[in-house]
């Protein structure tokens, strides 16, 4: 009975393989001749069993944590506040050229170009920046310049034409989904 | 063992994923939230068996884990610092929650085998019926044992258990002794076998 007592209390550690090797050989010694311990032994493992089963996380509380630390993310590296997502409004307007539209969900860092006379002509796109790895299909337009039906993915060099200016942009590495 | 260990899809460790995270790159963190996500949302469910408890303690610990991702030292592992943050948050919750005697009472109303409307995902297709609620009986026997066992067994035995962490592990978490770690789960499981008795 005694003996039982101290093997009941390495079947935990047994099962979790965190058994010394005498202590281990002790017990496997043990449960060939007893009965008892070995119906204690096989309870504990249908508990184990049970433990280990899993429950699916709910898809709002996956997408929640997500996009919470993407924004906090963005908001390390200096991106334009929500407010100023193309698209709500003008953003960037250049004589006779326009209205900025898109039509894609997503956020342009950068830096606004200025004209001699103080008026915003383009911007200068340091990374665009959408959701994962889905792969979107966008107009832009800038000044004039559209790119269209273009999908965009990762590791894509976007071309946009302005008014005045040609820039070549490169991706970056990391995209983030804002809407 | 750590959960990840048996992920064949680690083509970077946890270590290097947190390197990246720390240089702000998400999708370092996305690959650590999804390796994540599901294991620790199950220990939190058993932990506190409450689905809404379960959600939050995931957000607070991710959260946790943002604000202090920098001060996460690349040459230690990474699963023992990260379940620290995770244990803790559990802890501090559950001890301020304002549920918490609304879950002690509603463990002594499951006593009564009311439906607690925990769903398992566990049962195969073509199970009989039958078996199937004496699998369902059985889940929900063993979960409301396991909430009644005290928090240092209960914690003990999930971190060693369902976590995969030693008991030297454990014993570092908890700052506690190996020995400490032994007895509170050799305990919990003496609890356990009693408080399932005819089920299992």
């Amino acid at each position: 009975m005694k003996q039982c007592n101290t093997i009941q209390s390495l079947l935990p550690g047994y099962l979790s393989c965190e058994l010394w090797p005498e202590e281990r050989n002790m017990v496997e010694h043990h449960l060939h001749s007893c009965g008892g311990c070995s119906q204690t032994l096989k309870k504990y493992k249908k508990i184990d069993a049970e433990l280990e089963n899993r429950e699916e996380v709910p898809p709002v509380l996956h997408h929640k944590i997500l996009q919470n630390t993407q924004l906090k993310l963005l908001k390390n590296h200096h991106a334009f506040d929500r407010d100023n997502q193309l698209g709500k409004e003008e953003a960037v307007t250049a004589p006779g050229t326009g209205v900025v539209r898109e039509t894609f969900f997503g956020l342009l860092l950068g830096n606004f170009l200025s004209n001699d006379s103080g008026g915003t002509i383009g911007v200068v796109v340091d990374s665009l920046i959408w959701y994962g790895k889905t792969i979107l299909t966008a107009l832009i337009t800038f000044g004039g310049f559209q790119h269209k039906n273009h999908k965009l993915r990762k590791m894509t060099m976007l071309t946009l034409t302005f008014t005045n200016r040609e820039y070549l942009l490169n991706h970056k590495s990391t995209y983030y989904f804002l809407k | 063992m750590y959960i990840g260990q048996n992920d064949s899809s680690k083509d970077e460790s946890d270590e290097q994923l947190m390197i990246a995270y720390q240089n702000g790159d998400f999708e370092a963190f996305e690959m650590l939230y999804l390796r994540y996500e599901k294991y620790l949302y199950n220990f939190f469910l058993k932990w506190t068996g409450d689905r809404e408890q379960a959600g939050d303690l995931l957000q607070v610990t991710f959260l946790k884990l943002h604000h202090r991702r920098n001060s996460y030292n690349p040459d230690y592992p990474f699963e023992p610092w990260f379940f620290t943050i995770a244990r803790n948050a559990a802890k501090n919750s559950y001890h301020k929650s304002r549920r918490y005697n609304e879950i002690f009472i509603r463990q002594l109303v499951l006593e009564e085998n009311e439906q607690t409307g925990w769903v398992t995902t566990d049962f195969e297709e073509n199970d009989d019926p039958e078996e199937i609620t004496c699998k369902k009986e059985l889940k929900k026997m063993i979960e409301s044992a396991l909430l009644k066992l005290p928090e240092s067994q209960r914690e003990a035995i999930l971190l060693n258990k369902y976590g995969g962490f030693s008991y030297s592990e454990i014993a570092n978490m908890t700052v506690s002794s190996v020995g400490s770690v032994k007895q509170k789960i050799h305990r919990g499981y003496t609890t356990l076998r009693k408080l399932l008795e005819g089920w299992i």
